[in-house]
């Protein structure tokens, strides 16, 4: 493994219980209502977002550094 | 370096920025007006304003430097924003629209109480000076290879211009121009990037010129200590972000412009998924570009990393664009430093010396104090200016100074917009507190070693540590403001200043419950009002108010019907049961002129709640 994959691993798993963290918090709180059509599509967009950077970040770490 | 094209376009540019901020300042009414009270802006030009904030004029020159001599790494900082995607649309934005606030200090006031607002402030006009100088700094590196004079002449030769016209410009005309440079700069920074890799010999021959170990999106986790991930994720991913969409002043003017808090979410979807990726690529491109010229034998390998953006702009642009770009990056610097001197000044005076110092004076007394704190904020701006030298980069500069000023800031507004058991004196004592422990840091660097990760200190002093102290400011502020405040005793705080019930917030927003029943957008011709109204009102047929689901007294938002306009041309008023032709919406004529709607204009109108 090498040391920038470290560092990857890290931010995911670090940013990702924040994220995760507020998400929950945002949800219990009452103002993502999930069931509502509005809130679990802005659940999804959420998801979404964290996994376009995953996506981008994992692309270049793991595939076009070979290229 | 240059030539007299590039003077002359300097000057063309100059003169034309000031024609369009002149144009925007006879527009507009006042600042309230235009970015508060309207809140009528479509998302995408709330996500295009967001590049000026996002794309911060000294970026090009930082990232550039960071880029050239990390690589693709060079990036972090703008992909580590998404940690705080949900709280943000979910929790920040919500609380900001409906419960109408306008600046922090006003907002940890009507949270906590009056000693908490006046601590933030301190600590927001510290943030504030620290941001003036490093624009100072950076402006000066940037010019320094064209005029070849000493750094702080540079400098104070920038501090005299800006703190004058500082008096002449308007804060409309400021954000607007601030506005058309940022897509100016982001369009520089891509046609340097794409001739760049022209110059290379395409995009195979520019992946393969750069050294592997820069072909990767993170850094070494703790090495070197000048630039590494862990630091940069909790300095800049962390701390630095949070303050960025949390308590940065302009991104929180351009979330409440927008028409609706649906409208600001798209906007801030549009700008993390495409804005801020985008930007990334614009402002460290040039970077990378620099090091596969010098790894190709194209550039020389003595180029100054810090001066990186002028040496490959000059490089592969010929006379007349050079001076194009180096001027829109000296005319976004200036504004930049104008804007924080202008907010500087604004802060001082209404939040400190207006209610404190000397109150109850005439208004003539306080523009004196008003243009004397332009100055002192410009000075202070200067006399930080060595210390950022005394860095290896302007990352590491910047870096060191908000992670040292941050962290309290983050956690009080973090706790009080999401933890309900949260204390006035626990706020006060998590800005104070935390403040006086990052100070401590500085005197005794040691005490970071916990919070390390193994990391080597790198200096002495204020440079030591400079990422990590960001991680021991943010988990010491915590540790005082959940202590503090268990310790104390509950308070109720109103609904609209916490994280919950949206639908509780948009209630009190309206000042009624609210009206869900779907209804259609309808296409309206306008018609002036025999009624004057002191409130915004609309006018509308019974049939109009049925298609719209709307009942007396529900908020539509009622605008221009070509979407191009933005929302520029829009308003908010409260549905009103009239004798009104049929297929038309009466408004009163003061409204209309503060909207910029004319008689007889189609307009769209919906109902909002």
């Amino acid at each position: 493994m090498r040391p920038s994959d470290i560092s990857f691993l890290y931010q995911y798993i670090v940013g990702g219980v924040v994220f995760f963290a507020a998400l929950i918090c945002i949800v219990r709180s009452g103002a993502l209502d999930l069931k509502t059509h509005p809130g679990r599509r802005w659940l999804f967009i959420s998801l979404g977002v964290l996994l376009f950077y995953l996506l981008l970040q994992g692309l270049l770490q793991f595939v076009l550094w070979r290229l | 370096m240059g030539t007299n094209l590039d003077l002359a376009v300097l000057i063309l540019y100059f003169v034309g920025i000031l024609a369009f901020g002149t144009f925007f300042q006879k527009y507009t009414k006042t600042t309230r007006d235009f970015f508060l009270a309207g809140q009528r802006f479509s998302w995408w030009l709330i996500a295009f304003s967001c590049v000026a904030t996002l794309v911060g004029s000294y970026s090009f020159v930082k990232y550039s430097t960071a880029a050239y001599n990390n690589g693709i790494s060079s990036t972090m900082s703008y992909l580590n924003d998404w940690p705080w995607f949900a709280l943000l649309l979910f929790g920040w934005l919500p609380i900001l629209y409906f419960s109408r606030t306008v600046s922090i200090p006003e907002y940890l006031e009507r949270r906590f109480d009056r000693r908490t607002r006046i601590a933030a402030t301190v600590i927001i006009l510290i943030y504030m000076v620290g941001y003036i100088g490093i624009n100072f700094y950076t402006l000066g590196v940037a010019l320094q290879p064209i005029l070849k004079w000493r750094l702080m002449y540079i400098v104070a030769v920038i501090a005299v211009i800006a703190a004058i016209y500082v008096t002449a410009g308007g804060q409309t005309a400021v954000i607007m121009t601030d506005l058309a440079q940022g897509v100016i700069l982001l369009l520089a920074g891509l046609v340097v990037f794409f001739l760049g890799i022209k110059a290379v010999g395409g995009f195979s021959a520019f992946w393969s010129h750069l050294p592997q170990s820069q072909k990767v999106p993170f850094a070494h986790p703790v090495k070197p200590a000048s630039f590494n991930a862990v630091g940069v994720f909790w300095q800049d991913g962390m701390a630095n972000s949070a303050a960025f969409w949390f308590m940065n002043q302009g991104i929180i003017l351009r979330l409440l412009s927008a028409r609706s808090v649906r409208e600001g979410r798209k906007a801030l979807v549009a700008v993390f998924l495409v804005m801020m990726p985008l930007a990334a690529l614009c402002v460290c491109g040039v970077g990378w570009i620099g090091r596969a010229l010098v790894n190709a034998g194209l550039l020389s390998s003595n180029a100054d990393p810090k001066n990186i953006f002028i040496t490959v702009t000059h490089f592969l642009t010929g006379p007349g664009l050079f001076g194009l770009i180096l001027a829109a990056l000296t005319a976004a610097l200036m504004s930049t430093a104008d804007t924080l001197i202008n907010a500087t000044s604004v802060v001082l005076v209404n939040d400190i010396w207006r209610p404190l110092v000397k109150p109850n004076r005439p208004d003539r007394y306080y523009l004196g104090v008003a243009r004397l704190s332009s100055v002192a904020a410009a000075i202070a701006g200067v006399i930080l200016v060595p210390v950022y030298a005394s860095f290896k980069g302007i990352y590491q500069a910047h870096a060191a100074f908000t992670a040292a000023i941050t962290p309290p800031m983050v956690v009080t507004i973090m706790l009080g917009a999401f933890w309900k058991r949260y204390t006035a004196r626990g706020a006060f004592w998590t800005l104070t507190g935390g403040f006086a422990a990052l100070l401590l840091s500085m005197a005794v660097p040691v005490i970071i070693v916990p919070f390390s990760h193994g990391m080597e200190a790198g200096g002495t002093h204020f440079q030591a540590y400079t990422y990590m102290r960001a991680l021991y400011g943010l988990v010491l502020s915590l540790a005082i403001g959940i202590s503090v405040s268990l310790a104390g005793k509950r308070r109720d705080v109103p609904p609209t200043l916490l994280c919950g019930d949206e639908k509780r917030k948009m209630a009190e927003f309206k000042g009624a419950p609210i009206n869900e029943r779907p209804g259609a957008r309808l296409r309206l011709t306008v018609k002036t009002s025999p009624v004057e109204s002191e409130t915004p009102v609309a006018f509308l047929s019974p049939d109009s108010l049925g298609a719209l689901a709307a009942e007396p007294g529900d908020l539509v938002h009622l605008g221009d019907t070509r979407w191009w306009t933005g929302g520029l041309r829009s308003l908010h008023a409260r549905a009103a049961a009239g004798e009104v032709q049929p297929g038309t919406v009466e408004l009163p004529e003061s409204l209309m002129k503060q909207a910029g709607i004319v008689e007889g204009q189609s307009v769209h109108v919906a109902k909002e709640m």
